[in-house]
């Protein structure tokens, strides 16, 4: 396991997980670039969960676990709040310079998510929402 | 929340002294910004320099501010590391900000047109 965590629904426990991660990555090897893509992942993915399943409670429990197999990354995040989707596709919202009103100022995580990895599924088991996120990364030959 | 706001002339600096621009951030920042929105200030720079981490609570945030800055003042964003310009660039909120390399193309700008 590279890293794990149990954490509480609230916004600085994010933050925290996300520097624990980045530090996590770099330890093994990653790059700059590589390590700020899976932590803002991580950061989009804990925040749907604080924000469309507990609903900013701040009381709810998340776990944390990722593994890492050969040079495949794997991000699971459980909670135990009600069930919630995913966007069915992406959406990515519209962005048009002159309408300055209109200009979306949410939305963007979900497609960040699918922009960054490779595989994403959530799945519903023994009221607990499972979110699982798979990436390939690359490692400098000397970390293999 | 650090931010700091300087004065130069007709241009208005506000730098971000925080390493993270996230959800756990991005309520006080916005707070913050809306009182450089509604003082007089006309020229309005959003130094990002320091930031080495952006989320899209982050950058919803900065897309708020510039809202709040309205169609009057002149909002320009500066100084985006890798990391936070590559948010930019796949939410392709990069079309919507004008975006300086640093703070001081700002100021440079504004000598160029006063000169």
């Amino acid at each position: 396991m590279l890293y794990t965590n149990k954490i509480k629904s609230r916004q600085p426990a994010v933050t925290c997980v996300v520097a624990g991660m980045e530090a996590r990555l770099l330890d093994i090897g990653l790059d700059a670039d590589q390590t700020s893509e899976i932590c803002l992942v991580v950061a989009e993915a804990l925040n749907n969960v604080v924000e469309h399943a507990y609903r900013y409670a701040e009381d709810g429990d998340i776990e944390i676990f990722v593994s890492l197999d050969g040079l495949s990354l794997t991000i699971e995040i459980n909670d135990f709040g009600p069930e919630f989707q995913l966007p069915s596709a992406p959406d990515s919202p519209r962005v048009e310079a002159q309408d300055l009103e209109s200009l979306p100022e949410g939305g963007f995580g979900w497609n960040l998510i699918l922009a960054l990895t490779d595989e994403v599924s959530l799945t519903r088991k023994k009221s607990r929402n499972y979110l699982k996120i798979s990436k390939k990364i690359m490692l400098p030959a000397s970390r293999i | 929340m650090k931010l700091t706001v300087q004065n130069h002339g007709e241009v208005t600096i506000a730098t971000l002294e925080e390493t993270r621009l996230d959800a756990a951030l991005s309520v006080r920042f916005k707070e913050g910004m809306r009182e450089v929105a509604e003082s007089d200030v006309d020229n309005v720079v959003l130094d990002l320099s320091q930031v080495m981490f952006m989320d899209s609570s982050g950058l919803g945030a900065v897309v708020a501010v510039m809202k709040l800055m309205g169609r009057e003042k002149m909002f320009q964003i500066a100084g985006l590391t890798p990391a936070v310009d590559k948010v930019f660039k796949l939410t392709r909120m990069d079309s919507v900000f004008k975006i300086l390399d640093t703070a001081e193309d700002a100021l440079n700008e504004a000598k160029q047109s006063a000169g």
